[in-house]
């Protein structure tokens, strides 16, 4: 077996099983004064200019380091200098890195403690020749009790740097994962807008050119322009929309909501392109729905992507959209279901991506950003809700399922307590 | 005849180059089938090829394939290596260009949105007259 750090101290500076009964035999000796030792020695530190920085448990925290130093030297005079006592002694250093003593402070005060002990040592002991060996004795224990906390020293400091190299590294990792993250999105923001900029700018600068000359052709490449121009505006909406959200800047109003009323409202607004696609859009409540809350025009614009995607990507069929409270009665959800196209099953994951599409020929002809559901989900968690899509697969329609805090007697106080306020 | 395939998901992308190119008296054939491209490639009407990065139905061979790995298919067939590939693309970042045109061996690159049809024009002329001479 390896030597250990102690071991091979001890071999350095002669400790030996006579040093070990000398010190043991002073045990009675020096007891009665180790509390006048850490008076002493806290005398001077708290004055000292960086102590503050340290000793920022006041009194009490004096008072257990008191308790700490006298356990230290009562440890110099137990007999017994084994692997317990290296750790302990590896305790007592580390404790004083963590806490982010200088080195220097514990050197200084080992070294009060010998002169202290030797002195004492001088005063009790009036044999000359068990003084010296006492002295050799106390000179040998101190050698090695001062190695070992340096070695505590080091490896405690060591051991605190890895662990915050450690940290870094994972911060730094966060860092660059944000910011590919925000690359990417930038990448993607781009290209999504150039997409209508090439409708855009391409027909105007035909038309402007003559490239065209019949009116109706003509006509029909400005109706294209302008399509691309309004797909752009949304874009640029729904961009602006997701980084508000994203750097926290979003403003929601939590207030009291009905959600069947607003559900009606959505209805409303969506009945005319349901209608056109010769869809029924159906709405309805199961059982009591008690007010949610939420931010009501926040939730308005969520009911009406959820609503809109449904009539979107069906053709046949209908929409139902009911609302219900779940088991536990703390959530509204909603279920807005379709009988349209359905996701695959490994293509639902991609849902809630920015800019993702799942089918490029219902985009076309029906446009939106590719960022409506990030939007959504972004908009429902910063309400405290959940929002999640199910479909069994291809051809078997959607459903979107939205969860809702539901206001509890408590919060209807609260709520309208601020209400009254303003 | 001088045939242009232009492979493009948008239709309305797809329309643009339509007009530049008739204009200038090509023929254009669009299409979003990857097979459908190579066959068209592949007879002697076709004086190029102009190919979107991104495309998000399109396949070849039963597979999903974007514009850069038709247009690898294109270069590696030998029915077909003869045939400029033109990549016409909005992802503009940078490094896209470089990368693109080195992992699909294509002839060009367009930047979308296009300010100029004589910049699609020009390209064209220049990879067709390549070749003939």
């Amino acid at each position: 077996m390896q030597e250990t750090f102690l071991e091979e101290m001890k071999r350095y500076v002669g400790f030996t099983a006579d040093d070990a009964a000398m010190l043991a035999s002073l045990a009675s000796v020096v007891e009665p004064h180790l509390p006048q030792l850490a008076d002493r020695f806290y005398e001077q530190i708290p004055s000292h200019s960086e102590a503050a920085a340290v000793f920022t448990g006041g009194e009490a925290q004096i008072a257990r380091l008191k308790l700490t130093l006298q356990r230290w030297a009562r440890g110099l005079f137990s007999g017994v200098y084994d692997d317990a006592y290296a750790l302990e002694r590896f305790r007592i250093g580390y404790r004083h890195v963590q806490i982010r003593l200088a080195q220097r402070y514990v050197i200084a005060a080992m070294h009060g403690v010998a002169l202290f002990l030797r002195e004492l040592l001088d005063r009790e002991i009036g044999d000359d020749d068990r003084r010296r060996r006492a002295h050799n004795s106390l000179d040998r224990i101190i050698v090695l009790d001062l190695g070992l906390i340096c070695e505590a020293y080091f490896e405690g400091s060591l051991r605190e740097l890895r662990q915050l190299n450690e940290r870094l590294t994972s911060a730094n990792r966060s860092l660059e994962e944000a910011n590919r993250v925000k690359a990417d999105f930038l990448a993607a923001t781009s290209h999504e807008l150039r997409t209508p900029l090439t409708s855009i700018i391409g027909f105007s600068r035909l038309l402007l050119d003559a490239y065209v000359s019949d009116p109706a052709e003509q006509r029909d490449l400005l109706a294209d322009v302008h399509r691309s121009a309004l797909h752009l505006l949304s874009l640029v909406d729904d961009i602006l929309d997701l980084s508000r959200i994203e750097a926290g800047r979003l403003e929601i109003t939590l207030e009291l909501v009905d959600l069947t009323a607003l559900i009606a409202e959505v209805a409303t607004l969506t009945k005319v392109q349901a209608d056109a696609k010769g869809l029924a859009l159906r709405t309805g409540a199961s059982g009591d729905v008690p007010p949610v809350r939420a931010d009501r025009s926040r939730m308005r614009q969520v009911l009406l992507n959820v609503i809109g995607n449904a009539i979107k990507f069906t053709d046949r069929g209908e929409i139902r959209v009911v609302a219900a409270t779940d088991s536990d009665a703390a959530h509204v959800l909603v279920d807005v279901a379709d009988t349209g196209i359905g996701i695959a099953p490994e293509q639902q994951p991609l849902l809630f991506e920015k800019f993702r599409q799942l089918d490029a020929s219902y985009t076309r002809k029906h446009g939106g950003s590719g960022l409506g559901l990030a939007i959504s989900k972004a908009l429902i968690e910063r309400m405290g809700g959940r929002i999640h899509v199910r479909s069994e697969g291809r051809g078997m329609g959607t459903t979107v399922t939205i969860a809702v805090p539901v206001v509890t007697e408590a919060r209807l106080e609260r709520l309208e307590a601020t209400r009254s306020e303003r | 005849m001088k045939r242009v395939v232009i492979v493009e998901d948008n239709a309305s992308v797809a329309k643009y180059f339509q007009y530049v190119l008739e204009h200038e008296g090509y023929t254009a054939a669009i299409t979003e089938s990857g097979d459908e491209a190579v066959r068209l490639a592949r007879e002697a009407d076709t004086v190029a090829v102009l190919v979107d990065v991104s495309l998000r139905a399109t396949q070849y061979a039963g597979r999903y394939i974007d514009g850069i790995e038709l247009s690898r298919i294109l270069k590696d067939d030998q029915q077909t290596a003869r045939v400029p590939v033109i990549i016409a693309t909005a992802h503009v970042m940078s490094g896209d260009r470089e990368r693109f045109l080195q992992e699909s061996g294509a002839d060009g690159f367009l930047r979308k949105p296009i300010v100029d049809p004589q910049e699609v024009l020009s390209l064209l002329n220049r990879l067709t007259s390549e070749g003939s001479v």
